[in-house]
């Protein structure tokens, strides 16, 4: 009896669910292979998970939170590699980073990435004017064609929701 | 991928108490976040920046009050250090390559993994084993018009993974069904990078013009479609891969053209290849590429992107313009040509622009 309350062990959970997942994550990303390396990212976290979590009780649903964040974090890192290439291939010479400057430069921008994402389209197209481009509220709100007031709610938003989330 | 899940340690509250400080702090009514970009060498030079610096240095009493927030809660204390942390972040990246790689519409890219999300959440676990069978028809047929107004430029990533870029001025309809990924193409320009098609069996992807028909191979490439006086042409560039040209009206008479050449598509031929002209694709990135560019051409380019109507007196006509244009702010654009050119920007009204002698 006290064999059916305890939580089942990591193996039991691998064995059991890990085909499953690989099918579903592959019919998700276009790969075999990183549907693999997420499946293997997917058991980390339950073998980081606590002991006692509900996590080891309700695997399946926890597997499937777990893996639908890491699938959502995989095309939004896909999305970011793409404007990163896109972007430099179009910088004029003189502006573009120095390959050894390169790495540390995305792994910024994807810290930031990760930061601003979630953020509603709008706020986050403000936030960014504001912080990158240097532009005035007046000028933001011109161009979103909204309000100053507007504006200004926008940046306690994206402010508060970096705050929030920065790693 | 790490980090993810990681459960965020600030309080809510406290959070959005450290944005309205930090904007507060930054004379943030009508001014925002100047003081804290010291890595800002290719900022703007806007002129109302100085102004707001000035106006935005907080009184004492402000310092105090803030100050004592601080003091009152180690939540808000450590909410503060994090706004910090986030200010100082962003000062790490070159605006002119961050401002694209974060500005990236990330809307499309959320739906599309929203989208092969949805199939499990609908259907819950028990319906996995069925994968198979929604794999065989995994896109639907879809149908969209896009529009682009004088000035605008959109990114699109479509349900297949194609990506779609549209020019200022454009209508576009989108048209996926199980034969073809078709692109209808009514007026000014697109750029497109195509995805393998994952359906069985792959679908084309064809752009369709009043001229002809472009299929691609594979491939990266741009189209503008133009009315012409007497009829339709399209100019077709190519990036990357090859296309299919196919003439309207003869459409037995098709050719490929290749990586690096670009043509003009006509109801009946299409036109010698030529080379790609450097920077045409610049626009996707919302910039303007001009390399010894005469500046009649370059104003007749920059005029699409600009209400109204913007003419080069003649006499100027072979004046050379080189150099990267933010295409987001025309008016700026006007500027530069006339600090850096003997020229003068005369102004009628907003959309009635002439480039004259200086």
């Amino acid at each position: 009896m006290s064999a059916a309350l305890s939580p089942p062990s990591i193996a039991d959970i691998y064995t059991q669910h890990n085909g499953w997942l690989l099918r579903w994550l592959r019919g998700r990303l276009s790969c075999a292979d990183q549907a693999a390396d997420v499946a293997q990212e997917t058991f980390l976290r339950l073998l980081t998970a606590p002991a006692d979590a509900p996590s080891l009780r309700e695997p399946r649903a926890y597997l499937t939170t777990v893996a639908r964040r890491l699938v959502i974090d995989h095309y939004r890192h896909q999305s970011l590699m793409q404007a990163w290439h896109d972007t430099l291939a179009q910088l004029p010479e003189p502006l573009a980073p120095s390959p050894e400057d390169r790495l540390e430069l995305l792994q910024t921008l994807d810290r930031i990435d990760r930061m601003l994402d979630g953020m509603g389209t709008k706020v986050r197209a403000a936030f960014l004017m504001a912080q990158l481009e240097g532009l005035t509220y007046a000028d933001i709100a011109t161009r979103l064609g909204t309000s100053e007031r507007t504006i200004k709610r926008y940046m306690v938003q994206a402010l508060a929701h970096c705050i929030v989330l920065i790693a | 991928m790490t980090g993810i899940l990681a459960r965020p340690q600030v309080d809510a509250r406290a959070a959005r108490e450290a944005a309205q400080w930090l904007i507060r702090l930054n004379g943030g009514d009508d001014q925002h976040g100047q003081q804290q970009k010291q890595g800002g060498q290719h900022r703007q030079h806007g002129h109302e920046g100085h102004e707001g610096q000035q106006a935005g240095r907080p009184d004492s009493a402000t310092l105090q009050a803030w100050q004592a927030w601080r003091a009152a809660d180690p939540a808000h204390e450590a909410a503060w250090q994090r706004a910090e942390l986030v200010i100082r972040t962003l000062g790490m990246v070159p605006p002119v390559i961050a401002a694209p790689v974060l500005g990236r519409p990330v809307a499309a890219q959320r739906r599309a993994a929203t989208r092969v999300l949805a199939a499990l959440i609908i259907a819950g676990p028990a319906a996995l084993a069925g994968y198979a069978t929604v794999r065989a028809a995994p896109w639907q047929d879809w149908f969209a018009n896009v529009r682009t107004s004088t000035g605008q430029i959109r990114t699109l990533m479509l349900d297949d993974g194609t990506r779609l870029a549209v020019n200022t001025d454009t209508a576009v309809d989108i048209a996926f069904d199980a034969t073809t990924r078709l692109l209808r193409l009514h007026h000014g320009e697109i750029h497109v990078v195509t995805a393998p098609d994952r359906s069985d069996p792959a679908r084309p992807l064809v752009v369709q013009t009043a001229s002809g028909c472009i299929r691609a191979l594979g491939t990266a490439f741009c189209v503008r479609a133009n009315h012409g006086v007497l009829a339709p042409s399209a100019q077709v560039a190519v990036i990357e891969g090859a296309v299919a040209l196919r003439p309207a009206r003869a459409p037995q008479q098709a050719t490929v053209l290749g990586a690096g050449w670009q043509a003009t598509l006509t109801e009946h031929a299409s036109a010698t290849p030529t080379a790609v002209r450097a920077g045409l694709a610049a626009w996707v990135n919302g910039v303007l590429l001009a390399d010894d560019t005469p500046l009649a051409d370059f104003v007749a380019e920059l005029a699409r992107y600009r209400p109204g109507v913007v003419r080069c007196d003649p006499a100027l006509a072979r004046l050379r313009v080189s150099g990267a244009f933010q295409l987001r702010d025309t008016d700026n654009i006007l500027q530069l040509l006339q600090r850096s050119l003997p020229v003068r920007v005369r102004q009628r009204t907003r959309f009635w622009v002439s480039l004259e002698p200086a």
